[in-house]
């Protein structure tokens, strides 16, 4: 079993589907916004997508030409939730896709930080400053999810806080927004993805057909990674062109085995109580996301505290739809893919788990699932916290 | 010291629910739908005497008429009464029980409008209504409001959630069904909802985006038609038609019908050789105004510290009072009220109506706020104490009677709605509350193209009151104002030297002013633009009726930048922002008065 290191570094403007796409079936949305990373999904299927071509069993069109070897390979279909005996094939396990850059590589930042407005006691000027939020659950009951016997509290917030999109870089601790900004120009906190607009018309509609679609660039340098263990020798591959996204843009891949020093490598592998989130509050009675999460509505109500978290929708592209249905198709490569009929709404990476002390080791351990849906999530990188 | 039990309840997702709005009936519901359920669940507490409600306080006495606004905040505060013996568990069963019923009523009643009473929708929407409480132990001397409100800030972070939604269940059983509260907006039509909330009940017909944008048609002149009598039937009529099921609301069709039955805008003896239009350009837009109540918790801690909670529940009753008053004032004008909890008001109205516009409403309701104030006696106690205790209490900001500011969009009909009421929040909450003394109208006009025109005032400005003279002004000529902005802008420099009375260095490329600091009196800076005026624009002929437009417009920078030099000191940046301001101004003028081009706009 080798563990291999994945990039993938943007070539040009990208754009990664959500929840709101124009889509076959979806034509309600006249702006939609990628989503900034890619889902574990996209890189699952990338991977199988680089297996298949590296050991020549697709033909010119992209169809494959022997399904036998496909399904030993990398397993007979793509993502499915009810997948969590049969594997894809050589594929074992991938971990959760984090950013790489000239300076280091970076995770979410934990959703412990606020944006507020500040305001200056000389000038009266107001600025807005990042403000760590501490969790001082106060005496008293709540009622959120079921009866608590505390009342929670964020000190720090207050009605007016915005919750900014942050990146840690792992080597140097630094925190960083995820966009671009001007007005940032110079500040070391500026981000790394920057926004990219398009604005058409789609002829074909004749009331409707203005659309615009916004996209995303990174900074020089900086890419997508993961981790990914698989039972098979890979040659190393060095910045080969592939597709990928909704728009199917070019990005370079990169696959080579991990050096003994990579440290970002240990973090997701080993998950040991780890202090990269050690402020404000403490790594011991919290939980915080390192990939995308489902979780129970049982489980949450029994165990967390408290949810520092922000959730979105989550259709995965289905393979095992009959061909009749598949939305969603490449016909010169006999591939056809349709929305999974159920929906999931997913906590996002980042997301704060308030839990108690006693309980968080437990918890850890049940989040990854056994047998069950979070299993078949976990297992292609989803459900990974610390 | 004695302890009383305090329990304080937040319903939501409120900003989550109104994003998936998309046609205004639609963003009506999803504000009212709380608005409506946090009424039920103060009647119901109301008539418990074991509890005291500190806020919020019901109206004294009903609605006479019925306006559609929600007038209730998604925030309950109650306490046990003193004397009242139960202990803390059958507080918390009794408090639990009251809101359950009302919910699991409430969650019966949306699964039918979202089209399915099944368990799995009851279920959904039972996980994405939120109704989040707590029961705390507070001292009498502890202001209620500002223990609990930061503990329910906290509260509303934490999402409801569904986990996994199958929709094949739903499917099954109703075809196009996929997202529930979206189907339960849709759906809204022809629900009880109508019946509570407006006079015609089911009947009534919430009006469109264009219907709102148009309103001020409604009573205009009209030209006579054998089909209709009045311009309020022609205009009605024509807004049924498209309401039909079998027929799509054609924007086009809708404004050609519009433009057909009030074509004339002359009154009856004195013809025109061509007979105008009264439907203008700035009937394709729609004002959508975002407001709240300047520095409010400021006062409202100044009124428990010298009125205790009788000040508070008073003040409390107040805000709503006025919200109904102002929705009466908005109806008045043909807008549209959503949501008037007292200092935060959400409305959609027409930018004209008639001899009235959009910023004279604004008027309106500061003062119809400011009389009410003045007339509320704890309110006026409460700042007189406080401001006196500022003598002790060095760190003590002043408190005076509270205003409003307010975030206006004109937002194109065409416009996604959620994108209107967004630039909307954000005029006011980034840009109107950070102006120095608040009291603020931050307008922008929105354009598909990302480009804008706005400016922000602050009301006690005079500018503001020459700005909205200026807007009623008749005797406007249209083809001044259009051409009067490319003439201006060669001239910055110069104005900015005259404003500042700072020297610019003509030889480097951006203006950074060199530091000779001497602050021109003022009749030297009129002196010196009226010299201006006589030397740019004294062409014979050419110049004669635009003059007095353009010495206008030059007191009217003058007027600004003196206004704006008070709040922001009296440097280039601030000279930038009233020349901007005045094109702002100028480009308002225009759009108010300009006739309806054939091409649609962009």
């Amino acid at each position: 079993m080798t563990v291999y290191r994945i990039d993938l570094v943007p070539l040009e403007r990208f754009f990664f589907g959500g929840e709101n796409t124009f889509g076959a079936d979806n034509s309600d949305n006249y702006s939609v916004r990628s989503i900034h990373f890619p889902q574990q999904t996209t890189l699952l299927g990338t991977l199988r997508y680089l297996l298949l071509q590296s050991n020549d069993l697709m033909d010119e069109n992209g169809k494959v030409t022997d399904k036998d070897k496909e399904k030993i390979l990398i397993g007979k279909e793509g993502f499915s939730t009810s997948n969590f005996k049969m594997g894809y094939g050589k594929i074992k396990k991938l971990f959760p896709v984090f950013i790489s850059g000239p300076d280091g590589d970076y995770v979410v930042q934990s959703r412990e930080f606020g944006l507020n407005w500040i305001e200056d006691e000389i000038s009266g000027t107001k600025t807005q400053g990042l403000v760590p939020l501490r969790f001082r659950p106060q005496k008293g009951q709540s009622f959120l999810a079921g009866n608590k016997n505390f009342i929670p509290f964020l000190e720090g917030l207050n009605a007016k806080t915005i919750f900014p999109d942050l990146l840690l870089n792992l080597s140097n601790k630094q925190i960083r927004y995820w966009d671009f900004g001007h007005a940032l120009r110079g500040n070391p906190m500026n981000g790394i993805f920057i926004e990219e607009e398009q604005i058409g018309i789609n002829k074909k509609e004749k009331e409707n057909g203005f659309y615009k679609q916004v996209g995303y660039r990174m900074l020089d340098g900086y890419g997508f990674s993961f981790y990914a263990e698989i039972e098979e020798e890979i040659d190393p591959i060095v910045n080969q062109p592939i597709k990928m996204g909704a728009d199917q843009s070019w990005f370079n891949v990169s696959v080579a085995r991990i050096n003994d020093n990579d440290s970002t490598c240990e973090l997701f592998m080993n998950l040991k109580p780890c202090n990269i989130f050690h402020y404000p509050n403490s790594s011991s009675s919290k939980i915080v996301l390192l990939s995308d999460t489902y979780i129970k509505r049982d489980f949450f109500n029994e165990y967390i505290d408290f949810a520092l978290a922000d959730t979105y929708s989550f259709k995965y592209l289905q393979t095992n739809r009959p061909k009749s249905e598949g939305k969603y198709k490449n016909e010169k490569a006999n591939f056809y893919m349709d929305k999974s009929l159920q929906n999931f709404e997913l906590l996002k990476k980042g997301s704060v788990l308030f839990v108690d002390y006693n309980q968080k080791a437990d918890i850890m351990k049940k989040l990854t699932g056994n047998n069950d849906i979070a299993a078949a999530f976990h297992q292609i990188g989803y459900n990974y916290a610390i | 010291m004695k302890q009383s039990t305090y329990l304080a309840l937040t319903i939501g997702p409120i900003y989550k629910t109104l994003a998936l709005a998309k046609r205004t009936r639609e963003l009506w519901a999803a504000s009212y739908i709380f608005s409506c359920l946090m009424e039920q669940i103060v009647v119901k507490f109301d008539s418990d005497k074991q509890f005291e409600i500190i806020l919020p306080i019901k109206m004294n006495k009903p609605a006479i008429i019925k306006t559609g606004a929600g007038l209730h905040p998604d925030r309950l505060i109650l306490k046990v009464k003193s004397e009242v013996q139960i202990n803390q568990a059958d507080i918390q069963f009794k408090f639990n029980k009251y809101i359950t019923v009302i919910r699991d009523k409430f969650i019966r009643e949306a699964s039918k409008i979202a089209g399915g009473t099944d368990v799995t929708t009851q279920d959904f929407l039972k996980n994405y209504f939120q109704f989040y409480s707590i029961i705390v132990q507070l001292s009498e001397r502890d202001d209620p409001i500002k223990s609990i409100f930061p503990l329910l800030d906290t509260l509303e972070q934490q999402p409801g959630f569904n986990p996994v939604f199958s929709t094949e269940q739903l499917l099954k059983t109703n075809p196009k069904q996929e997202v529930l509260v979206k189907d339960f907006l849709k759906n809204i039509k022809g629900s009880g909802l109508y019946e509570g909330a407006f006079e015609k009940g089911n009947d009534y017909r919430f009006p469109m985006i264009l219907e709102i944008a148009t309103n001020g048609l409604r009573k205009a002149e009209f030209h006579y038609n054998i089909q209709f009598k009045s311009s309020e039937e022609a205009f009605d009529k024509i807004f049924e038609l498209f309401q039909q099921p079998n027929i799509e609301d054609d924007a086009k069709s809708i404004i050609k019908l519009l433009k057909e039955n009030f074509d004339d805008d002359s009154k009856n003896e004195n013809k025109p050789s061509k007979p105008g239009q009264q439907f203008r350009h700035y009937h394709k837009y729609m004002a959508v105004v975002q407001a709240d109540g300047d520095d409010m918790g400021l006062l409202l801690r100044a009124l428990f510290e010298y009125g205790g909670t009788e000040a508070i529940q008073s003040f409390s009753g107040f805000l709503i009072e006025f919200g109904y008053a102002a929705s009466q004032k908005i109806k008045d004008y043909d807008g549209v009220p959503i949501y008037l909890g007292g200092d935060d008001m959400l409305f959609f109205a027409p930018i004209k109506n008639n001899n009235q516009n959009i910023f004279m409403l604004i008027n309106q309701l500061d003062k119809l706020f400011k009389d009410c104030l003045s007339e509320n006696k704890h309110v006026l106690e409460a700042i007189a104490g406080w401001n006196k205790g500022m003598e002790r209490d060095k760190k003590r900001k002043k408190v005076g009677l509270p205003t409003i500011s307010y975030g206006v969009a004109f937002s194109y009909h065409k416009y996604p709605l959620k994108k209107a009421i967004e630039a909307a929040r954000s005029l006011l909450f980034e840009t109107a509350k950070h102006l120095p003394g608040k009291n603020t109208a931050s307008f922008r006009l929105l354009k598909h193209t990302g480009h804008y025109i706005g400016a922000s005032f602050n009301k006690q400005w005079l500018t503001w009151d020459v700005f909205d003279e200026l807007l009623n002004d008749k005797k406007l000529n249209e083809t001044f104002v259009s051409s009067i902005q490319f003439n201006l802008e060669p001239l910055r420099p110069v104005f900015k030297r005259i404003l500042t009375g700072r020297k610019i260095d003509f030889a480097t490329a951006s203006f950074n002013e060199l530091s000779i600091k001497f602050l021109p009196d003022e009749g030297s800076r009129e002196y010196l633009l009226k010299n201006l005026s006589d030397n740019f624009y004294n062409e014979a002929g050419t110049h004669d009726q635009p003059r007095e437009f353009i010495e206008t417009v030059l007191a009217l920078l003058l007027q600004t930048y003196r206004d704006m030099e008070y709040s922001f000191g009296n440097n280039p940046d601030t000279a930038d922002q009233a020349i901007n301001s005045v094109y702002a101004c100028l480009r308002m003028m225009q759009f108010f008065n300009q006739p309806d081009n054939k091409e649609d706009e962009e």
